[in-house]
């Protein structure tokens, strides 16, 4: 299976591998950080209405990455 | 009758009486000089077991209250409390757990209230509980997914390295955990285990009692780390892992049931507060509040058949020393005004401090700094202070100015991640953008830490932290010295206090290409700011000078620029983007010479991160420029308030995306993008 961009919101897109949802986006400022982090269903589809869902969600999931002890500021996926 | 009132009639009684009390002799010599002689003997004084401990609502606590009140009248101070007396009182609601008619039993171990368990009783307290117990390590969001309607067991702190930032209690309750308890205090290396505290019991002004109910039931407490060997069998196991920041297993401990009866009770406890007035008119806006607290842990669970936890070191003797600062500056004002603020409730969260800053009896915007005095430990000889704020702000400067003077080596806290900055009452201040400051010894040798770690393992918050601790006089001498002679600096200083923006030093040998520094709105800083949460700071244009907004909005007049390693795909940023001024930008380039690796380290970008072929993305009309509240998603760790990148400290500004029309894409060193 590969990831799928279901929704594309020009500058975050929405992701499906199977019944796994992601969340592709810049996680940097002045520098770019590109990154891929699984997100529930929910949070997909909040993704998906529109910027302020995005954002709402990318919150969330900072607030899980800081958690969990990784840097939700770095890059883990390509440009 | 009014508390303060009474108490005001007390203290001269109750002076006289107690001075009696205070002349046991010493086991040692004693202080050899006078300061340090008086100073000790009004230490007794407020130490001894007549002050049954001092907890705050206690009798004890009061009429200490009363002898520093006479002490204050005594030097000469104006009575700077509520209505013009010396006290500033609060009334308090007094959770207490009736161990008598409660109980909890773990995996069918009753556990001993203070010995094994102590909880911190709330109106969330349960008054039943019958639940699943489950020891899940550091209580990561990872361990605790489904703990829902359990008690559950988390080592004690959450590792710095592995879980940076981690809200561990809300985590939990928003897991729907019917309970919490900690560990007791292991793993962190300056802070060893210690047990028991004084009792089960919480105080809250009746103010803040309203807007902290609600919610579901929920048990708060803490474990002492010897009874997880009868709940788990495997204690010392965990504890290393703990200490070592090691995964931790995870174990069930059977079910959980407790009876659990609170009593409620309403008290009053007092602030006392005395005013040393300035001599220069001109500076009587900027008064020093030198501050201690004078509340303990009053009587709890015995040690070796002693209860009263008679708080010598932490922190009757600092308030003797505020009250031996007033009695040494009788009649001789020094240039702006000293508040010389005695707080109760600090054990219990800070309530006295706290409340001050909530109902200030002089305005906050006329304090211009606090320094304030907590367990400072004169245990071993004064030659390394360990300074809590010494590079938030200027009063920091003068702290290493009279520390020079004296022979005394400072140092930055090497333990941040107790956070004890924000542990005593200099930080309801500092919260409320008072530069503030406050002090330990620290260690430097085997011998003083030794002594360190035998008082916090054997006396802090015990029974033992009383007359019989081994001082240092002549360390003591010294500390008392060097806070006078600060205390005196501070309040006869040139210029006004004033916060240090970055709140840390920049990096070693940025370059800023500009001189421009973020300039605060009168009452409001940085600090204030950074500890507002993600999501909720406020907007730049709420706290910075209008002067400074114009001069940072100047600076993209004329455009704004990115630095990428190649050019955009298409629009760039999403509801953002991050940008900097031309002119920093041209400048940066000038200095790179060429050098993509210069360019990165003159940005503040990552090494190799502009590749070699790097693009400036020139946007001559920014739509929607403004200074970044913090508030933007891609706002990290390094936001600092105001506009300016940290460590660099170049200008930065968010803006609308960009659409590819809106910018120009050239080469930043003539080669082809």
């Amino acid at each position: 299976m590969t990831r799928e961009v279901v929704c594309d919101l020009d500058g975050v897109a929405v992701l499906r591998d199977g019944s796994a949802w992601f969340i592709r986006y810049d996680a940097g400022a002045h520098q770019i950080a590109m990154r891929e982090d699984g997100i529930s269903a929910e949070e997909a589809a909040l993704a998906m209405s529109g910027p302020e869902g995005a954002v709402e969600v990318l919150f969330a999931l900072q607030q899980r990455l800081i958690a969990a002890g990784i840097n939700p500021y770095a890059a883990n996926a390509p440009e | 009758m009014r508390l303060g009132g009474w108490l005001n009639r007390l203290a001269f009684a109750a002076a006289g009486m107690l001075a009696l009390l205070g002349t046991a002799a010493q086991a040692d010599e004693g202080p050899k000089d006078a300061a340090t002689r008086q100073w000790w003997a009004l230490t007794r004084e407020l130490s001894s077991d007549a002050m049954e401990g001092r907890d705050t609502g206690s009798p004890g606590y009061d009429r200490a209250a009363a002898i520093v009140a006479k002490r204050f009248a005594e030097a000469g101070l104006k009575a700077a409390g509520d209505g013009g007396g010396w006290f500033q009182t609060i009334t308090f609601e007094d959770l207490r757990l009736d161990e008598a008619r409660s109980r909890l039993t773990v995996g069918g171990q009753a556990l001993r209230f203070n010995r094994e368990v102590q909880l911190s009783p709330s109106a969330a307290t349960p008054k039943s509980l019958t639940a699943a117990a489950t020891f899940r390590g550091y209580c990561s969001q990872a361990e605790i997914a489904d703990v829902k309607g359990q008690l559950v067991v988390c080592y004690g702190r959450p590792a710095p390295a592995r879980l940076k930032g981690f809200d561990r209690l809300k985590a939990l309750q928003d897991a729907g955990a019917a309970g919490m308890l900690l560990i007791a205090a292991p793993g962190l290396p300056g802070e060893p285990i210690r047990w028991p505290f004084a009792y089960s019991r919480s105080v809250t002004p009746l103010e803040e009692v309203a807007v902290a109910r609600g919610g579901a039931p929920w048990l708060q407490g803490v474990l002492n780390p010897d009874s997880l060997a009868r709940l788990t069998g495997q204690a010392d196991a965990i504890l290393k892992a703990g200490a070592a920041g090691a995964d931790l297993p995870r174990v069930e401990l059977g079910k959980a049931t407790g009876v659990l009866t609170v009593n409620r009770r309403v008290t009053r406890s007092a602030n006392v507060l005395g005013l040393l007035p300035g001599t220069d008119p001109a500076l009587a806006d900027q008064a020093i509040v030198i501050a201690a607290h004078l509340d303990g842990y009053g009587r709890g669970e015995p040690v070796k058949g002693d209860r009263i936890y008679n708080g010598t070191l932490d922190d009757a003797a600092y308030v003797a020393l505020l009250a031996r600062f007033a009695a040494m500056h009788r009649g001789k004002g020094l240039k702006r005004p000293v508040i010389l603020a005695v707080f109760t409730g600090e054990e219990k969260g800070l309530w006295g401090s706290r409340w001050f800053v909530k109902h200030p009896t002089v305005p906050l915007s006329r304090i211009a700094a606090v320094i304030n005095l907590d367990q400072v430990r004169p245990l071993y000889p004064l030659k390394l202070l360990s300074v809590h704020g010494l590079k938030e702000s200027s009063l920091g400067d003068l702290v290493l100015q009279v520390a020079k003077a004296r022979g005394i080596a400072v140092q930055e806290d090497p333990e941040p991640e107790r956070d004890l900055l924000r542990r005593s009452d200099n930080w309801p201040l500092m919260q409320a953008c008072v530069p503030g400051t406050s002090f330990v010894f620290a260690t430097y040798d085997d011998a003083s830490r030794a002594k360190y770690r035998d008082w916090y393992e054997r006396r802090y918050h015990h029974p033992a932290d009383d007359l019989s601790t081994p001082i240092d006089w002549q360390a003591a001498s010294d500390f008392n010295g060097f806070f006078t002679a600060l205390t005196e600096a501070a309040a006869d200083a040139p210029g006004r206090i004033t916060w240090n923006w970055g709140l840390a030093p920049h990096r070693a040998g940025a370059v800023r290409f500009t001189d421009l520094e973020p300039q605060y709105q009168p009452g409001k800083c940085e600090l204030a700011v950074l500890e507002t949460p993600k999501g909720q700071r406020p907007a730049a244009a709420t706290y910075l000078t209008e002067a400074y907004q114009a001069a940072h909005a100047a600076l993209f007049a004329k455009g704004a620029v990115r630095i990428q390693p190649k050019a955009p795909a298409g629009k760039i940023g999403f509801t953002e983007t991050w940008v900097l001024p031309p002119s920093v930008a041209d400048a940066a380039i000038a200095q790179a010479g060429g050098d993509p690796r210069k360019l990165e380290a003159l940005l503040g970008l990552d090494a190799g991160y502009l590749g070699d072929a790097p693009v400036r993305v020139d946007i001559p009309a920014p739509q929607n420029y403004r200074i970044p509240s913090g508030n933007e998603y891609a706002a990290n760790a390094f936001w600092r308030p105001g506009g300016m990148t940290w460590e660099g400290g170049l200008p930065e500004a968010v803006i609308d995306p960009v659409p590819p029309e809106g910018y120009v894409v050239t080469p930043v060193f003539g080669k082809a993008p």
